[in-house]
């Protein structure tokens, strides 16, 4: 039995990746944050079908406390619209804009950073100047710019947020091309004829892939941080539930009804901390050797 | 008839703080089925020749002049497509780090096959099967599941093979050999040595042979060029250069091998070490650039640089007072 299972595991556990789930799966702090993840995805997916309550709908007497009546079980907000429906229909809005901010920030950033990175001379020099020009611009203020200058509907704000975070994955991206395009793996590869276009995106992006992994969950994070920001400035689509634009209305009655503000809050930090937790637990995963111990 | 044919090579380094040469003046040519020593210590530009033939110089060197010519065309002037073209099918090379010369994300049946996909008609049913024949034909048992093994689960001898196997899919009229057993242990040198002998006895491939090891040479080697400073210091057969070196520096080389001698008296004198060090290769004047180690220094060592002259039919050395010994 147990040499039928340790067949089987040397079948399908060979890959590299295999090894990081191994450790991954160790850290409880990384599991939390993947069950938060999860959580908040299924919350997102299936939240709206189970519970089909119109967000935007007034349902009940405005800013009743949570528990106080069985129309809403979180209460209602200042014009008397139910806060469960919010919070479900919000997590839509905040994953889609932290995965579309980050997968343009990955996007941006590998292409700039591995043609930087690979080509070095002219090309390194233009590209890292124009990563240097997008860096020193204050993100949320550009980002305002940007959504104020378009319409401010969910796309817009998403492909902002993805435009001001790109150049830290830029300079990680090419750090990790200046690096690799040296070792001699690619050397070797290079002796056996590959083209140019095989060495950057098949032997040294795959390589150079798990830092990359690591800041793009990270991203996600400040992403849905930035969501919140712009929302809480007046800045996000006001027809599209997210919980930035809860917390962003809900700002002037703080004090006589907490509920509207910080419970969207909460999902927020819940949010926020899970893609951390997992930012953190996947680094841990791919660099074991330079795990806290 | 020569299969690859250097001629005056020449390899340049240049960079802010100025202009070195690297390789100066090498030439050498290689016969089919026939093993081309490249002998020097660390600096000396054996590796950059070789890189130099596959056209793979690191940023900052360039051939600067001379020809090198595959079964007569010139790779020299080749544009660097075709040149590809001929990377890892006629001319082929293995490197010194079997850990670290393979890539870590791809199993390694999947590198070979990548190799014979480049250069090959063959459909997904014959790579995978040529695949398979290679990995045997290194002397890998169990070639189907080593196919889908990662590098990582290789020792270091079994990655060496590996790479072998890769650098012979395409059986290459060249293959070129950097120093491919110092990370190994000496008991999977001799065997990574005795494949690559019978490998070339069925493939009749000319490998040029990079190493510092005399030992090495003596054992696989039919020719021999040593290398000092980037300079040509004597090249010959085998035989005749291990047996009546010419130059001082290759008889250095020669005393420093260890000589093992069984029984109850190991003598310690026998290993003798040349003093000094390689000079910095922008120091090098126009004279001889061993000279400021050499035994035999005179005037015009530090003067000029000695040409090549013949010591006897296929056996040439460059140096002012070289000993027929």
């Amino acid at each position: 039995m147990a040499a039928v299972e340790s067949v089987t595991r040397s079948q399908s556990a060979r890959r590299p990746g295999a090894d990081a789930w191994e450790i991954y799966r160790q850290s409880p702090t990384a599991m939390l944050g993947l069950v938060l993840v999860l959580l908040i995805s299924v919350l997102a997916i299936i939240g709206p079908l189970v519970y089909p309550v119109d967000p935007f709908e007034i349902i009940w007497a405005p800013m009743s406390a949570p528990g106080t009546t069985e129309r809403a079980l979180l209460g209602t907000d200042y014009l008397g619209r139910d806060i469960l429906a919010g919070l479900l229909v919000g997590a839509k809005a905040t994953l889609i804009v932290g995965l579309t901010a980050a997968a343009l920030t990955v996007i941006i950033g590998l292409v700039i950073g591995a043609l930087a990175g690979f080509y070095l001379g002219m090309i390194d020099e233009i590209l890292m100047r124009v990563t240097e020009f997008f860096q020193v611009l204050p993100p949320l203020l550009f980002a305002m710019v940007l959504v104020t200058m378009l319409s401010p509907s969910l796309w817009v704000v998403a492909v902002s947020i993805g435009v001001v975070s790109w150049p830290p994955t830029a300079r990680l991206a090419r750090a990790e091309f200046l690096r690799i395009r040296n070792l001699e793996y690619v050397t070797a590869s290079r002796a056996s004829g590959v083209r140019q276009g095989y060495i950057i995106w098949r032997v040294i992006l795959p390589n150079a892939l798990p830092p990359l992994i690591v800041s793009a969950t990270l991203t996600i994070g400040t992403a849905i941080l930035f969501e919140a920001g712009l929302s809480f400035l007046g800045l996000s689509d006001p027809n599209v539930m997210s919980w930035g634009l809860m917390i962003g209305s809900g700002r002037e009655y703080m004090l006589d009804a907490w509920w509207i503000v910080t419970l969207p809050g909460v999902m927020i930090f819940f949010a926020v901390l899970g893609v951390s937790l997992v930012g953190d637990g996947l680094n841990d995963a791919f660099n074991p050797k330079l795990r806290r111990r | 008839m020569s299969v690859l044919k250097v001629d005056h090579l020449c390899v340049d380094y240049r960079s802010r703080a100025g202009h070195i040469r690297l390789v100066d003046d090498i030439s050498f040519d290689i016969q089919p089925n026939k093993t081309l020593a490249i002998v020097g210590e660390s600096g000396c530009g054996k590796s950059m020749t070789a890189l130099a033939m596959m056209r793979l110089l690191p940023d900052g060197a360039t051939i600067t002049k001379g020809v090198i010519t595959l079964e007569g065309d010139s790779l020299t002037d080749l544009p660097e497509a075709q040149m590809r073209d001929i990377r890892g099918a006629s001319m082929s090379m293995i490197f010194q780090e079997p850990m670290t010369s393979l890539n870590p994300v791809f199993s390694v049946g999947e590198q070979i096959a990548e190799v014979l996909r480049l250069h090959t008609d063959l459909d997904k049913q014959q790579i995978r099967e040529k695949v398979q024949a290679l990995i045997r034909s290194v002397g890998i048992s169990d070639a189907g599941q080593r196919s889908s093994a990662y590098p990582h689960e290789l020792s270091g001898g079994m990655r060496q093979r590996i790479m072998i196997a890769m650098a012979l899919a395409c059986s290459p009229k060249v293959l070129i050999a950097d120093e491919p057993t110092t990370a190994l242990d000496v008991t999977v040198q001799a065997q990574i040595f005795s494949l690559l002998r019978d490998l070339q006895a069925r493939t009749s491939t000319a490998i040029v042979l990079i190493t510092h090891d005399m030992g090495v040479v003596a054992e696989m080697a039919d020719d021999i060029i040593v290398m000092y400073a980037g300079r040509l210091a004597e090249r010959g057969s085998v035989e005749t250069v291990l047996s009546r070196p010419a130059h001082p520096y290759t008889r250095g080389l020669i005393d420093c091998v260890p000589h093992l001698q069984l029984g109850s008296n190991i003598s310690h004198k026998s290993v003798t070490e040349i003093p000094g060090v390689v000079p910095a290769l922008e120091t090098i004047g126009a004279g001889c650039p061993f000279a400021s180690r050499c035994g035999l220094s005179e005037e015009r060592c530090e003067a000029a640089m000695p040409e090549l002259s013949e010591v006897r039919p296929s056996h040439q050395v460059a140096c002012w007072n070289y000993q027929e010994t």
